[in-house]
């Protein structure tokens, strides 16, 4: 492990940790007598109560869906299996806002805990099916039919064969998801469930009182760190199995409900929200000319920003994702944890930190596309820790040894060898990054340089105003731009016909 | 792509030049200065107040950098910038975010001749701020459900067990907190208290904002909401008047959830003397301004010897003059009312 | 004692056919090689056996017990039959010992594990995990772990292919031993002819999913059903003749023959002649020919020569004794050749 790497990961680290040094120098200014007179208050501790159950639930039935999707998909003989695997990473294009939106033209009356687990529970699966099934692919399946041979039921032997080798993809899914549950305030405003960034926004909203908002982010951190923390614990590494892939199963019968599961998601978290948007649009009496001038500016926008972001989160995630990937102890628990931080934040905290960042640091780029840009790295880090830590665990330390044999140095080889290798993985870090950074809000209403709109930003301004016929377009558009890179991620590129 | 990157070029070119004239600038004998631009914070939405802007430039040659955003963060972010704020102005939806700004001493103080056209009750009470439009609290109703006869004619019978999980609020939503204020001011603590304690126990409809109560009405979620009068003329502008299943009732005079609601402006402590957002300020409150938000965004106008938009009650009527929309002190006694019987 | 029955097993991915009408009867206590190309369908008839696939008509029976038939498919878990796959496929989260102990019941398991790492030789290394193992301690253990609950079949599924020469046939030899000991039934699964030949008690020759041959190692190289078992099987010298009754005429002269399989050719009828390299001699009597080629094997070699009919012949010849090339020798055939349609 070179020392400079060490050094790197801590510095990348302390950028996510920003928002926290704003959260406690805020939080400190209300004072300890505040702050446990906040913490105390019944309704501070029923919203955190729901957050913690809301994430819970979310993280356990993405997992269930997701991982039974996976299987689906790679494992069962299905027509059409190359666009099922592009369905189910489609919901990934929708943010979440416009999937609860879309619900509620359908089902206005639907509200509370189970409509906004359900809606969440959709969008967020394709987190836990994509890198599930890219594990199914790459898993022996021998084991499970070893485990069969000695008196396992298929269920059982799945469990105990199969699952050891998808967990880590799984877990580190599931650990997106719950983040994101935790930190997301779209959604379960619009679905009425009350959770801490409820009153968080509540905080900022009415009265105001940054203090108390601080101390509310405070308490998601705290919640953020245990997950991340048990993350650490219970992901495992993956394990190198060889042998041959489980041959796929004619399952002419159970067609139609396999292919049920795999269609939950984009279903219920793409089609039913995108018809309900469409079907606004023809509501909508005052049609409005599109501005397709206003349109484009906000696609290239939107589509520069999102790379730029997906550049700086990959490029600060991996110094990080190395060492954690290479090393063991508390300083790599710290770090990592750390870097995981943004995600687990709502957008409008970071936001705000940055702000507070940028004027006190680096006053001349404040409302420059420089700040933007860092703050979407702060925020989706995590999203690229994770994928390029498994990437670079993923090749096998033997590679690095023969390349010092043949006369490289320790970071010569560590680029040249496993930097390349760990590539695919960077690069699907990027593409979930590029992905987030398309549908963010509230960070970029606080953060653009004055004047620049991206299709969120139009989205957001139409429909605060009723004008969906005018923001039909924008949606359509982010839509569409942001299921690019979902199809890119669904892997369908990478998989053979054959294989499928 | 190619006529975009012209676009922007040219445009690029024009503001050069624009700044490059105005920079020039001497200060005036009364101390301002102006160099023909400004940065506007906007809480309300560019579909409604851009035109106006754009009206604003065509007429006085001055640029507008206008950075849109809700009205709750750009309150937060104007607090976090403070000093170091690039705005000059600052366009709120609400009193209550005006006054936080005007608490935390942001805003400098604005000049009579400003102030002095919006009457006691729609403005600030230290001449901090101005009072733009106004808009009027009303209960929307389920016309399907309800006749317009059988909508309560005041807030009180909401506290009625008759009225258990019929009505739809926004607690967290300043213009509901304005009201409860209100309601204490008019009606004393105690009765205050009794009433969301009643209303509390009703099991309302807790929603995040006016949009999604008038939404859940709209769609038959819930039968009564109690919200701003506009986001109805907004939402009926979009799909029809005669599409809208919401309808809405105005509670009688006197009654504490008949009152008014301002959006309003403020110049930025930083940008006290400059001559341009003060011009601008003053623009807000010109006849031409007021008529144009009476004509298109369905609001009442506030200076005074404007006529309300048609259709509406006479602002006379529901206007209360003691009220101070943007008092933080006794925003806070509202929200540790509504804490206190768990409505946020 | 048969064993093992299999009737009229066929399975099908819609119009693609994988195993066709395969019959096999199995002893009890042996092992038997089933021998064939890769794609054949060698592998998918064992997951079949297994219950790992299924059939798409046909039964199979084992020690009396019907685990596949017209309306029933009794479940991987419940045939008690053990598998070794090719790649060992020990789960990698586990140690060798919980590997060996994954298919016990709690009662006795230890005691169990213990037994079968002894018999596999790999009592020293019950606590590693299986990255820290070689290959042909891999195999050992997962043929331990296949073992464990004493199941009524085992499959092994080309166990050694993976291995480099010299482990795999010292590694062949111990497992036929440990599996004749324990007195199990084996099916092993083989593209390696020496492998099958050396190890099974009988050998089903497979190809397109059909079984072309059963019998014992001896009986399918000596008399293959078709000329292409033969050429699977072994090395082949092939020449046309004419058919005289219990000989045929060809470019080695009059040699003794027969027919396999009922093929009976009218007299003077021309005839495919099919010998193996070792069946020829030279001789003082036999056919003139040129050496053109000499590869030596330490053991022996195997000469091509060309007649003076222009046919080239290889014949395998034990050392040290040999000809150079460009000599002139007198081929003779010293076993009886194979006669088939042409």
């Amino acid at each position: 492990m070179p020392r400079w790497l060490i050094v790197l990961a801590a510095v990348c680290a302390s950028a996510a940790a920003i928002p926290l040094i704003y959260l406690v120098a805020r939080a400190s200014e209300a004072g300890f007598a505040t702050f446990a007179e906040i913490l105390m208050r019944p309704r501070v501790l029923e919203l955190a109560v729901n957050s913690i159950g809301f994430a819970l639930a979310v993280t356990a039935s993405c997992l269930a869906l997701g991982t039974a999707s996976a299987w689906v998909l790679s494992r069962v003989k299905l027509p059409g299996a190359r666009i099922l695997l592009l369905a189910s990473a489609l919901p990934l294009a929708v943010p979440s806002y416009l999937a609860a939106y879309g619900w509620l033209v359908w089902f206005p009356g639907i509200n509370g805990f189970w409509a906004s687990w359900f809606v969440m529970t959709v969008v967020c699966t394709p987190y836990v099916t994509l890198p599930v099934a890219a594990a199914l692919r790459g898993a022996s399946g021998d084991l499970e039919s070893v485990a069969r041979t000695l008196g396992r039921g298929p269920v059982r032997a799945f469990w105990a064969a199969t699952w050891p080798q998808i967990r880590p993809a799984a877990i580190a899914g599931a650990l997106l998801v719950c983040l994101y549950s935790l930190s997301d305030f779209g959604l379960v405003s619009m679905l009425r469930f009350q959770t801490l960034t409820w009153g968080i926004n509540a905080a900022y909203g009415a009265s105001f009182d940054r203090n108390q908002a601080a101390l509310l982010a405070l308490v998601l951190v705290v919640l953020a760190l245990t997950v991340v923390t048990a993350e650490r614990r219970v992901r495992g590494r993956s394990l190198a199995t060889s042998g041959a892939r489980a041959p796929l199963l004619r399952l002419r019968a159970a067609r139609v409900p396999l292919v049920g599961i795999v269609l939950v998601a984009p279903v219920a978290g793409v089609l039913i929200p995108v018809f309900g948007l469409v079907a606004r649009l023809v509501d909508a009496a005052a049609v409005r000319v599109i501005d397709p001038q206003r349109l484009v500016e906000a696609l290239i926008a939107t589509i520069g920003l999102a790379a730029a972001g997906a550049i700086a989160a990959t490029l600060i995630a991996l110094p990080i994702a190395a060492f954690a990937a290479r090393a063991k102890g508390r300083l790599v628990s710290v770090i990592e944890s750390l870097g995981y931080l943004g995600h687990a934040l709502p957008g409008i905290v970071v936001g705000l930190s940055l702000v507070f960042f940028a004027l006190a640091v680096v006053p001349v780029l404040y409302q420059s596309v420089i700040v933007l840009v860092f703050a979407y790295a702060v925020l989706f880090m995590p999203k690229a820790i994770g994928t390029t830590r498994s990437g670079i665990e993923a090749v096998p330390d033997s590679l690095t040894d023969v390349a010092r044999t043949l006369g490289l140095s320790k970071t010569a080889s560590w680029w040249r060898v496993t930097a390349r290798l760990a590539l695919p993985g960077v690069g699907v870090s990027a593409l979930l990054v590029a992905i987030a950074v398309m549908k963010e809000l509230p960070a970029t209403l606080l953060l653009r340089p004055t004047g620049v709109s991206t299709l969120a930003t139009e989205l957001w301004g139409r429909t605060a105003v009723f004008e969906f016929g005018a923001a039909a377009p924008f949606a359509a558009a982010l839509v569409l731009v942001a299921a690019v890179p979902a199809a890119f991620l669904s892997g369908i590129r990478g998989v053979a016909k054959e294989d499928l | 792509m190619r006529s975009t990157l012209a676009f922007t070029a040219a445009a690029t070119a024009v503001l050069f030049t624009v700044t490059g004239c105005a920079t020039s600038a001497e200060p005036g004998p009364d101390g301002m200065t102006s160099d023909n631009s400004f940065t506007l914070y906007s809480g309300r939405a560019e579909s409604l107040v851009q035109p106006l802007i754009d009206l604003f430039e065509d007429e006085t040659g001055i640029t507008v950098d206008v950075r849109y955003g809700d009205t709750p963060e750009m309150g937060a972010l104007l607090l976090e910038e403070g000093d170091r704020t690039p705005a000059a102005v600052f366009l709120s939806q609400d009193g209550g975010a005006l006054g936080a700004l005007s608490a935390a001493g942001l805003f400098t103080t604005l000049p009579d001749d400003v102030t002095s056209v919006v009457a006691d009750g729609f403005t600030s009470t230290d001449d901090t701020w101005v009072g733009v439009t106004g808009r009027a609290r009303v209960i929307a109703y389920d016309s399907e459900k309800l006749s317009a006869d059988a909508v309560p004619t005041t807030v009180d019978a909401f506290a009625l067990p008759e009225w258990s999980g019929r009505l739809g609020i926004a607690p967290s939503n300043a213009s509901f907190q304005a009201f409860v204020t209100a309601y204490r001011v008019l009606k004393g603590e105690e009765a205050a208290d009794a009433w969301v304690a009643a209303v509390a126990a009703n099991k309302p409809q807790i929603f995040e904002n006016n949009n999604a109560v008038l939404a859940a009405v709209n769609d038959g979620v819930v039968e009564t909401g109690l919200l701003n009068h506009y986001y109805w003329f907004r939402q009926a502008a979009e799909t029809g008047a005669e599409n809208m299943r919401a309808q809405l009732s105005y509670p009688e005079v006197g009654d504490p959830g008949a009152i008014v609601n301002v959006s309003g402006a403020g110049i930025l402590a930083t940008a006290a003397t400059d001559a341009d957002a003060l011009e601008f300020v003053r623009f807000l409150v010109s006849t031409a301004a007021q008529e144009y938000f009476v004509a298109e965004t369905f609001e009442y106008p506030l200076t005074t010897g404007m006529a309300a938009p048609a259709g509406l009650p006479a602002i006379e009527s529901l206007v209360n003059p003691d009220l101070d929309l943007a008092d933080l002190e006794s925003l806070e006694i509202t929200q540790q009312l509504l804490s206190k019987h768990g409505l946020i | 004692m048969t064993w093992v029955q299999v009737d009229d097993l066929c399975v099908a991915y819609g119009e693609t056919t994988v195993l066709e009408g395969i019959d096999l009867t199995v002893p009890r206590g042996s092992l038997v090689a089933m021998l064939g190309p890769s794609g054949c369908g060698k592998t998918t008839f064992l997951r079949v056996l297994a219950g790992l696939h299924p059939a798409t008509r046909g039964s199979i029976t084992v020690g009396g017990r019907t685990l596949t038939g017209a309306t029933t498919h009794i479940p991987a878990e419940k045939r008690g039959i053990g598998w070794v796959p090719q790649h060992a496929a020990l789960f990698p989260h586990q140690t060798v010992a919980e590997n060996i102990g994954f298919g016990l019941p709690r009662e006795g398991r230890a005691d169990r594990i213990a037994e079968l790492a002894a018999l596999v030789g790999m009592t020293w290394h019950l606590a590693r995990s299986p990255a820290q193992l070689s290959g042909g301690q891999a195999q050992r253990v997962a043929l331990a772990r296949a073992l464990a609950p004493r199941p009524d079949l085992i499959l092994l599924d080309e166990p050694f292919a993976a291995l480099d020469p010299l482990l795999r046939s010292a590694l062949r030899v111990e497992v036929a031993e440990l599996l004749r000991r324990q007195n199990t039934t084996s099916v092993l699964v083989t593209h390696d002819q020496e492998e099958a030949l050396s190890l099974a008690d009988y050998v089903a020759v497979m190809n397109d999913g059909r079984i072309l041959q059963w019998g014992t190692p001896a009986e399918v190289y000596e008399h293959p059903a078709t000329p292409w078992v033969a050429r699977f099987v072994g090395d082949t010298v092939e020449l046309v003749g004419r058919w005289r009754g219990g000989r045929v005429e060809c470019a080695l002269g009059s040699v003794e023959a027969e027919t396999v399989g009922g093929f009976a050719p009218a007299a003077n009828a021309p005839v495919r002649v099919l010998l193996r390299p070792e069946w020829l001699e030279l001789s003082d009597t036999g056919a003139d020919a040129v050496v053109t080629s000499v590869a030596y094997a330490g053991h022996d070699a195997l000469v091509e020569m060309k007649l003076t009919a222009g046919e080239h012949v290889r014949a395998r010849l034990a050392a040290p004794i040999l000809p150079r090339r460009g000599d002139l020798v007198h081929v003779g055939v010293r076993y009886r050749a194979l006669a088939y349609a042409l």
